[in-house]
């Protein structure tokens, strides 16, 4: 898809005038957190699973090559095909192959955030194969061509007045709006795709090296119909899927619906290993599985950023982020978006052309404290700041007038004296902007300050403040 | 190939060479492990039962106990009635011969639609999902575990036991043994590696089902049956 990153501020500023789009994230965010932390309530030892998940993470990827062999030796055991893709281009190549060999003409899809990242669709429909998003909300917003704007709620940026109009619009049907109406509508002309498939595509949520298993989860079922109807399932992972075992996998179940949606477990848990076997009746009969890099062996090498690959991709850190909660996903300018989409984004994609992202968060840290897999995204974020100002590489280094500003802050702030001098000066500088107790209106370069946020004007220094208190304490 | 080595090399971080990739259980330790598992579940078998039907109704599940096979088979017998249902779907799993489903449904009336899988696999698919089994009201499956603590069914897959009887009807309905109910996923963990031990590999699907198919794409309103059934009926059939 195309990427935007570079108009983070466009895209936001009009992102916070939307008032649809204010209404849907704040609705969201009450029900989710609610959900999420009541779930992990119910665990016995929560910050133990977290524990476990990031060292299974660390310990796995530490190991990837061998993992993935592994992987790819028991798939091939058990009559899967299994491919490799350096980016995004060999992996559409690689399927868009596939399915011309087999003379696919239909082909049904399970929401996956990485065909969005390799831009599958397209491609597939520049070949003349028509291609059905069968997830509900996958299905809205490919009606609509807009790319998803959650990891988990592809469309909760539309309201039910919008999707009835969409509806309306590209299928030529008037549906109230109602969302129990639109839904039964869906799933009638979706079963009808369903039953012509050839082929059906989803992504990986972990695939098991010691089984060469596969396991989906899902609420709707629609992927349960993808992998069981077509004769051809082709399932596409990156790189850092893979999962070592079952016990591995019986620790990511049981965080991984919890965070996505407060769920103990999805409506479906698919652990499909291979095509069917002689004898079954459904499932399909020829399993492909893309095993794709496009960049993350990259950040697997950078020991500093290494942390960004244990993601699992339950959008946890959307749900909390004050920032993501304003501004919504389609203003992170790409397929990935909230904490995790402004460290990976960078990661992935033309550094500069991101180098926005990781300055989008007041590193409150309310990611870190809800990420299943306890990634570190504020110490990442500080990471991917500091390359961004300081190597050309990155992005955009900044200026000789900012590192002199920051070099004078920094030798007022460690001298006493200058300190309490400047400070005492800007107290009284300070007045004639002061309206209704906010500093407004700075002169440059404070403007930048003064235009985004809501400044406080200096108050008494702190020793004065605490000579007051003391002062009053003795009096008592 | 080019792709798979150029990957493959970019990846290997840690020269690792000969030491296991990870701990393994050996089958013995997981034989005493089931054993166990099995010694406390027919002590709680009570209570996994309950806490089974409470979990499993949390998420709009409807759970009947019977106490006999006779009592199973009326269950099904008034969900079939009640909701006026002419075709269904089935698994032939050895519970469901055993229950003598066929006769009943004989009885009511009702045609099972999944026919013999006679002809190439293409053929049974075509009839399946195109032809008359496609427009079955339900599905009548058996369930190889439950588990207490999430309401989940674990359903295998096998020639018996197809995968879209508990998918592509509206309605579906299945019939567990007490004695199928685990604590959790511990457990299941278990009963898998077991399997991993005695035939090589794990069933070619295994689903886990926990309610009815859902979305909450609109608005985050909730609406059952979007893909899969909207309605779960679970049998449990307290066993001897």
């Amino acid at each position: 898809m195309e990427i935007r990153c570079n108009q983070f501020q466009e895209l936001s500023k009009k992102a916070l005038k939307d008032q649809n789009l204010q209404q849907a994230l704040k609705n969201f965010s009450t029900l989710i957190q609610e959900n999420r932390n009541s779930a992990f309530s119910l665990l016995d030892n929560p910050e133990g699973l977290r524990e476990q998940a990031h060292t299974i993470k660390k310990e796995t990827l530490e190991r990837l090559d061998e993992h993935l062999e592994h992987l790819e030796k028991n798939v091939i055991r058990l009559g899967g095909r299994v491919h490799w893709a350096r980016d995004a281009k060999k992996a559409r190549e690689l399927i868009e192959t596939i399915a011309c060999d087999k003379g696919v003409k239909t082909v049904v899809k399970g929401k996956s955030m990485v065909t969005e990242e390799i831009a599958l669709n397209q491609g597939l429909i520049a070949r003349g194969i028509e291609v059905s998003e069968t997830d509900l909300g996958e299905f809205i917003i490919q009606l609509a061509e807009e790319p998803p704007s959650h990891l988990v709620g592809p469309a909760i940026h539309k309201t039910k007045g919008q999707i009835a109009e969409l509806f309306s619009e590209k299928l030529g049907v008037r549906l109230m709006e109602d969302p129990q109406e639109m839904t039964m509508f869906a799933r009638n002309t979706l079963r009808h795709k369903f039953i012509q498939a050839d082929m059906g595509i989803t992504g990986v949520n972990f695939a098991v090296a010691k089984t060469g298993s596969i396991v989906l989860l899902e609420n709707e079922g629609n992927i349960r119909l993808s992998t069981t109807l077509p004769k051809i399932h082709v399932a596409i992972m990156g790189i850092e899927k893979v999962i070592r075992n079952l016990e591995d996998l019986n620790i990511f179940l049981k965080l991984l619906a919890r965070s996505t949606t407060g769920q103990k477990l999805s409506s479906y848990t698919s652990i499909i290993t291979g095509p069917k076997r002689a004898g079954e009746r459904d499932g399909a009969e020829e399993f492909h599985l893309i095993i794709l890099d496009n960049g993350r062996s990259k950040i697997l090498a950078d020991e500093e950023l290494r942390e960004t690959l244990y993601c699992i991709r339950c959008g946890a850190c959307l749900d909390f982020c004050p920032v993501y909660l304003k501004i919504g996903g389609h203003s992170y300018g790409w397929v990935y978006s909230g904490p995790i989409g402004s460290i990976l984004t960078p990661q992935l994609i033309n550094r500069k052309q991101a180098f926005q992202l990781p300055f989008a968060s007041s590193l409150c840290g309310a990611c870190a404290e809800v990420c299943p897999v306890k990634i570190n995204i504020p110490k990442i974020l500080l990471a991917l700041r500091r390359r961004m100002i300081e190597d050309p590489q990155w992005g955009k280094p900044s200026s000789m007038a900012e590192k002199a500003i920051f070099t004078l802050y920094a030798y007022i702030m460690r001298n006493k004296w200058l300190y309490e001098r400047i400070s005492r000066i800007a107290r009284i500088a300070q007045m004639p902007f002061i309206k209704k107790g906010i500093l407004k209106n700075l002169p440059p370069p404070f403007n930048r300050w003064t235009h985004h946020h809501e400044v406080v004007p200096l108050e008494k220094t702190f020793r004065q403040q605490w000579k007051e208190v003391s002062n009053k304490y003795e009096e008592l | 190939m080019e792709d798979r080595e150029q990957i493959l090399s970019l990846i290997r971080i840690k020269d690792t060479k000969n030491t296991p990739l990870f701990k393994e259980r050996k089958k013995q330790e997981l034989l005493i492990q089931w054993q166990d598992i099995e010694h406390r579940r027919a002590r709680h078998v009570k209570e996994l039962v309950q806490s089974f039907k409470r979990e499993c109704e949390l998420l709009t599940g409807k759970v009947y106990v019977a106490r006999t096979n006779d009592e199973a088979c009326q269950f099904l017998a008034s969900i079939i009635k009640e909701a006026g249902i002419k075709q269904i779907i089935k698994w032939s799993s050895p519970l469901l011969k055993r229950l003598e489903i066929d006769r009943l449904l004989d009885s009511l009336g009702v045609q099972n639609m999944l026919l013999a899988a006679k002809g190439s696999a293409n053929e049974v698919r075509q009839r399946d999902y195109t032809g008359p089994a496609s427009k079955a009201e339900l599905g009548i499956s058996g369930v190889d575990y439950g588990l207490a603590d999430t309401g989940a069914l674990v359903l295998r897959t096998s020639p018996d036991q197809n995968r879209a009887v508990s998918l592509l009807p509206p309605v579906h309905v299945a019939i567990m043994e007490s004695k199928c109910i685990l604590f959790s996923s511990d457990d299941l963990i278990t009963q898998l590696l077991l399997d991993l031990e005695e035939k090589g590999n794990l069933d070619s699907c295994l689903t886990l089902i926990t309610g009815p198919s859902v979305t909450a794409d609109i608005e985050l309103n909730l609406v059952l049956g979007v893909h899969g059934p909207k309605e779960l009926h679970v049998i449990i059939l307290e066993s001897n």
